[in-house]
């Protein structure tokens, strides 16, 4: 009996210590929505902190975002409707303005292009693995393709702004190519988010029941009529959310787009350009010295906030767009 | 309303006409498959092309330097290796046991559901950000300064969800007639994670360890906001040092002007995929050595 009661008592704690690292994840979601949510209020106060005499004659970045910025002091709303409307991104620089639509541009412009190169790539590409290539090829190829998505991203950038970018500039557009440039950045994500469309598109389509494929054969269609016809708009849905998360897969990449695309903010639409994407603006503060609390390191937080909102609803719709295919289909 | 015989011959040519853009599409569908593995092989020859001259010993066994003949990957690649084994020791236990949780003992409800969402959420979170996290947390929020521990803990929590999925997965393919009959036998719960399931879902769940840590081995965003140290010419003695990983360093090299760095970093990066492609080497290894068919 007591050894029933102890051995049971033991179940207990295991299965609290277990519950207990299941819920860390949740831990960490909090921590880093608490540490971004905090810091980037801070962000937006600094211009009370600015008002503030004690403060001011500790802080030289202060000091500096007071002299430069006089009309910014004790107005933080005039700070919130600078950051999302003005069209000015120098934070780092004397000048320091606060409007982040050119880092929006330049993560737009670089992930558009991505996307342009990945979806109709990687449709086709599992159009044709999951209609038309034999098992056996299929079972080499996919995995061929996925190794795509397992190179470092350095690597990528690596390739973007020695290979890809001098290739261009040879024999394409000449010297309207800026060394940094959002296409050659944009081009080489397409490829690396590639195997995230390709692969989940060709899952669902081959989910797409066999009767449909059948009846329509019956019917006397030929066996593109089927693919396109047929079984890409019953998988629809879930190659919409398969490019929803190539596109937030790209929008939050870093390493290509900081060594390919630029480091200077541009607002701009030209692809020949160069341009910086949010992410490459917090890669470029980290590499400099950013003192705690600082000016600099408190618009890294802010600009990290609106990458974490984008992703996240980038994410939440594609889960969304997947449940209502399953309901559908299995 | 007429009714056309199938031997009409105006149906024969749009037949024929549908058959060759079927033909036409197929190429096109090919051509596209084969355009992913084709920039696949430029990108390794070119690499191995550009690093090639400088795959010597003292790529391993030197430190940086301003002179590329003299700089090599010493510290960067003892860095790798000590922030990867920290991390393995955090994240992986942690994740395999909340794992058997989710899949063992959490009973379907809401809870367990927001538990799940989050995790795939967090899957996706770009890792820059948890590079900023590691930055507000770890080194300002702990004091942990930009130390090797502060950057193993971030790529922990980094694979964390990662090690969660793929583990699900594999403790999900044990058949459920397995639990059944060690629960039949009189053993209790743990006692049937611990003895049955678990031994099954090793290979598994090993695989989704390596895949994990091959992950973090080839990360570069979140570490250059802890270690952005451009220069560490000494190996890492305490998990308090500064430190580099090979990607970083990789990254340094690129963004210097000199060319000759860049072909020292092709080299690094020869390295780095040398790593990995051990890495991955394993895991297909073990999968295969051990695929249980039910």
């Amino acid at each position: 009996m007591e050894s029933s009661r102890k051995a049971r008592r033991r179940e207990r704690w295991i299965e609290v210590g277990l519950a207990a690292s299941g819920y860390l994840s949740v831990v960490v979601t909090v921590a880093i929505v608490a540490v971004l949510a905090y810091e980037t209020v801070q962000f937006f106060r600094l211009p009370l902190h600015a008002a503030d005499p004690r403060l001011l004659s500790a802080r030289p970045d202060l000091q500096r975002l007071v002299e430069a910025r006089p009309d910014l002091v004790g107005n933080p709303w005039r700070l919130v409707r600078e950051f999302f409307t003005e069209t000015t991104w120098s934070p780092l620089f004397s000048t320091k303005r606060f409007g982040v639509l050119p880092l929006l541009a330049g993560t737009i412009l670089t992930s558009t292009i991505a996307l342009a190169v990945a979806v109709p790539l990687g449709l086709l590409a599992a159009t044709y693995l999951s209609e038309f290539a034999a098992e056996g090829l299929r079972a080499r190829v996919k995995p061929a393709l996925e190794l795509l998505a397992g190179v470092p991203t350095i690597v990528y950038g690596y390739f973007a702004l020695t290979f890809v970018t001098p290739l261009l500039q040879d024999y394409v557009f000449g010297q309207a190519l800026a060394g940094q440039n959002a296409l050659s950045a944009g081009l080489v994500m397409g490829i690396m988010i590639l195997p995230l469309v390709s692969s989940l598109s060709e899952d669902v389509m081959r989910a797409v029941p066999a009767d449909l494929r059948q009846g329509a054969y019956a019917l006397g269609a030929t066996r593109m009529e089927v693919a396109l016809r047929v079984v890409l708009p019953a998988a629809l849905s879930g190659i919409a959310a398969a490019c929803v998360l190539a596109l937030s897969r790209a929008v939050g990449e870093t390493m290509i787009v900081a060594l390919a695309a630029g480091q200077t903010p541009n607002w701009t639409w030209n692809p020949l350009e160069t341009v910086e994407t949010v992410t490459a603006f917090i890669v470029q503060v980290s590499l400099g010295d950013t003192p705690y609390g600082s000016v600099e390191y408190r618009t890294l937080f802010a600009v990290g906030m609106l990458l974490f909102v984008m992703t996240l609803g980038m994410n939440v719709v594609s889960v969304r767009v997947v449940q209502r295919f399953r309901e559908r289909y299995l | 309303m007429t009714v056309r015989s199938v031997a009409d011959a105006g149906w024969r040519e749009r037949l024929a006409r549908r058959e060759r853009a079927g033909a036409v599409f197929v190429a096109t569908c090919q051509v596209a498959t084969l355009v992913g593995l084709v920039f696949l092989g430029i990108l390794l020859v070119d690499v191995a092309r550009d690093g090639a001259p400088y795959l010597r010993p003292e790529l391993v066994t030197n430190f940086p330097s301003r002179f590329p003949h003299r700089a090599g990957y010493a510290s960067a690649l003892v860095g790798t290796v000590c922030v990867a084994a920290i991390m393995a020791l955090v994240a992986f236990p942690l994740g395999v046991l909340a794992a058997v949780y989710l899949e063992e003992y959490a009973r379907p409800g809401r809870l367990t559901r927001l538990l799940e969402v989050n995790v795939a959420n967090l899957a996706a979170v770009p890792s820059v950000l948890y590079g900023l996290l590691g930055l507000g947390l770890f080194v300002e929020g702990l004091r942990m300064g930009k130390s090797l521990l502060a950057g193993a803990l971030t790529l922990a929590l980094l694979v964390l969800p990662l090690t969660i999925l793929t583990a699900r997965e594999a403790l999900r393919a044990v058949p459920f007639s397995m639990r059944e009959a060690a629960y039949a036998l009189g053993a209790s719960r743990w006692e049937v994670v611990r003895h049955h399931v678990l031994p099954y879902a090793a290979p598994g769940i090993l695989t989704g360890i390596i895949l994990a840590l091959s992950r973090a081995v080839g990360e570069t965003a979140p570490l250059i906001m802890l270690g952005a140290l451009q220069y560490v010419p000494f190996l890492p003695r305490s998990v308090w040092d500064y430190f580099t990983v090979l990607p970083i360093q990789i990254f340094n090299y690129v963004s210097l002007p000199n060319p000759e760095f860049h072909r020292l970093a092709a080299a690094g990066i020869l390295l780095l995929l040398a790593v990995l492609l051990g890495l991955n080497a394993t895991a297909i290894w073990l999968r295969n050595r051990s695929r249980i068919r039910w």
